[in-house]
């Protein structure tokens, strides 16, 4: 099976099948535009991939090596976070550190899967969250003036479907404190 | 929640190059957006792009009038307000539907005129409420003020069609005439002399219009020349219903009968056969006519070849009104049900009924691609959600409901609702009700 070296910024070499390595659209442009043949013994660098991001890179895309090869932005097509495979649940079970490095590497390498999976992975972790709450999860600090606060609060207020329900329903208390 | 160390902790949203951030954000859904934008400023600025919420108003279908006015909110500090009009438009869209689904519904604009007669049709557009009685009259209202602005007199019979379009109002009588009027000054242009006897319905496109008379016979007019220009003839009873595209005229009548027509040549294209009753109501896109009929079938016919694609089974009677919109057909019937179809299979989508249906015969609806609205003899207005046929709620319940008070005819646009109501027997006067769903103090000038 035809093979190239791939080489993480920190000076490790990757033998890698040329196939998994061409999930990578940079890779493959690279390969394309030096008129890099297989056999050679050339190093492909990538610089701004350590090795430790390399090789989950790598990983992923050999079990992914056979997917069809996704279709550029489908506009029409809902975006869904709820179609992750259990593979890559698994897979993307990192810290954060390495997410964020995965999402870089995923955006400089040109590996789309990878990239739309992890953003997803992203997303996920935000979904149905108080600002507060997010907060938390990303160490954030909140940067707001109490009174900016508030304007934003204001701005971004969801009207409720049943939250009209609630103020028209809701039985007075004032019975509660008659003497 | 698992404490995380700190240093193990990225802040994503801020860290990230922008077009990646946003990539992550354009995964979450409207709700969550919001939530994000109130963490901190880095990440409001980002949950406010203005191409994010332009992608979530295309996903919900909401466009943007080039008029919108970017909205003016309270300054605090040095913050700049919120800037997207995308985002705009989408939380104004959806406070809108929220007051159609479940807010409570604002005291309606009630307009009282014909007396005691009965409101036979109904037109609304723009600003503009037009009402069509058998009291011989039309009225012209403002949907803003509630005001009469005019109200349209020389028929000497009743008036049953009406249609309008932009300044030009058409009205057709019992008297066998129809008028053509000036909605702003209330002018009566001409009055169109032909049909021997009640103009029943009408259809205009452009400065065309294509009357159906009790006569057996379609006419068509020049609504600026006052002229007649065609004159269909092959019915065997009265028609009932027409439906006019630019080129081809579909026509249902009393003879059972549906038949497609071209105008200029004068010629009958199809008869389509197959009902066994009277037909009512009509729909045409072009391609596909819809016919509904006393038969308690509603018939799909292909306009170019003539041929019967469908007999939409299910009614227990006769199908009074119908709308179509991109091969989706809601028809209400007058055994108080309304049902949604997909006319290409013929399938039956949805049957909008259940523990809150109608309690009498359905007179009129309208649809979009959220909602359903009906009216019915029982005196309510009813809202559906299209997609799941679920009730939401009563719009309009009229108290006089099941003693006489009726909704004869409803109008719609996004914000505001049309009722004609009223009663035969007294217990409910003639008025038309204007609801409306807009955002509270959406200014009157853009409306």
């Amino acid at each position: 099976m035809p093979t190239i070296r791939l080489q993480s910024s920190d000076g490790e070499i990757f033998d890698t099948d040329v196939q998994i390595a061409k999930c990578s659209g940079t890779i493959k442009t690279m390969l394309e535009d030096l008129g890099m043949d297989e056999g050679d013994d050339e190093v492909v660098p990538l610089p701004n991939v350590n090795s430790a991001i390399l090789r989950k890179v790598l990983q992923w895309a050999t079990f992914h090596k056979d997917d069809p090869i996704p279709v550029e932005d489908d506009d029409s097509k809902e975006k869904r976070t709820d179609d992750i495979s259990s593979w890559d649940a698994d897979f993307l079970k990192v810290d954060q550190g390495t997410l964020f490095e995965l999402i870089l590497a995923a955006n400089y390498l040109d590996i789309k899967g990878l990239l739309d999976v992890t953003c997803k992975t992203v997303a996920n972790m935000i979904k149905g969250k108080t600002p507060e709450e997010i907060r938390k999860t990303f160490n954030i600090k909140n940067d707001f003036t109490p009174a900016e606060e508030e304007q934003v609060r204001k701005e971004n207020e969801w009207c409720e479907e049943n939250q009209a329900h609630a103020r028209f329903y809701r039985p007075s208390t004032r019975n509660a404190f008659r003497g | 929640m698992k404490v995380i160390e700190p240093q193990f902790q990225r802040d994503f949203i801020s860290l990230l190059p922008k077009e990646l951030a946003l990539q992550v954000l354009s995964y979450l859904e409207p709700k969550d957006l919001l939530r994000a934008a109130q963490t901190c400023r880095s990440w409001r600025f980002l949950a406010d792009d203005n191409l994010l919420w332009k992608e979530k108003c295309k996903e919900s279908g909401i466009g943007i009038e080039p008029s919108t006015d970017r909205p003016k909110r309270g300054r605090t500090g040095n913050m700049p307000p919120i800037s997207s009009p995308w985002k705009a438009a989408y939380m104004r869209q959806h406070i809108i539907e929220m007051n159609w689904r479940s807010r409570p519904i604002r005291t309606a604009k009630v307009l009282k005129g014909h007396d005691d007669h009965v409101i036979t049709c109904l037109q609304f557009c723009g600003n503009r409420i037009v009402s069509g009685s058998d009291d011989n009259t039309l009225k012209v209202w403002s949907a803003i003020t509630g005001k009469c602005l005019r109200t349209l007199t020389g028929h000497t019979g009743g008036v049953w069609s009406s249609q309008m379009s932009g300044n030009i109002i058409i009205s057709g009588s019992t008297d066998r005439t129809l008028r053509v009027w000036k909605a702003d000054t209330g002018q009566c242009m001409h009055i169109l002399h032909g049909h021997t006897s009640t103009v029943r319905c009408m259809h205009l496109h452009g400065n065309k219009v294509v009357s159906g008379s009790r006569d057996a016979t379609l006419r068509v007019w020049d609504v600026n020349l006052g002229t007649c220009l065609h004159m269909l003839v092959g019915h065997l009873a009265a028609v009932r219903c027409v439906q006019y595209d630019g080129k081809l005229i579909v026509s249902g009548a009393y003879d059972y009968m549906v038949k497609v027509w071209n105008p200029e040549r004068q010629e009958c294209l199809h008869t389509l056969q197959g009902h066994t009753n009277r037909v009512y109501s009509l729909q045409f896109d072009g391609i596909h006519v819809v016919s509904g009929s006393l038969d308690t079938s509603i018939r799909v016919w292909d306009a170019e070849t003539g041929s019967c694609k469908h007999a939409l089974m299910g009614h227990q009677s006769l199908t009074s009104g119908m709308e179509l919109r991109q091969n989706i057909l809601v028809s209400g019937n007058a055994d108080s049900t309304v049902k949604v179809w997909d006319i290409i299979t013929g399938q039956c989508l949805q049957t909008l009924s259940g523990p809150n249906k109608h309690q009498s015969a359905v007179t009129c609806l309208q649809f979009n691609s959220r909602f359903v609205i009906t009216s019915s003899d029982d005196g309510t207005v009813k809202l559906w959600d299209v997609k799941t046929g679920e009730f939401i709620r009563n719009l309009v319940a009229l108290e006089s409901g099941g003693s006489g008070g009726v909704v004869w005819r409803i109008r719609a646009n996004d914000t505001k609702l049309i009722c004609a109501v009223g009663s035969r027997n007294g217990t409910e006067e003639t008025k038309l009700m204007v609801l409306d769903f807009d955002v509270e103090g959406a200014c009157l000038k853009c409306s």
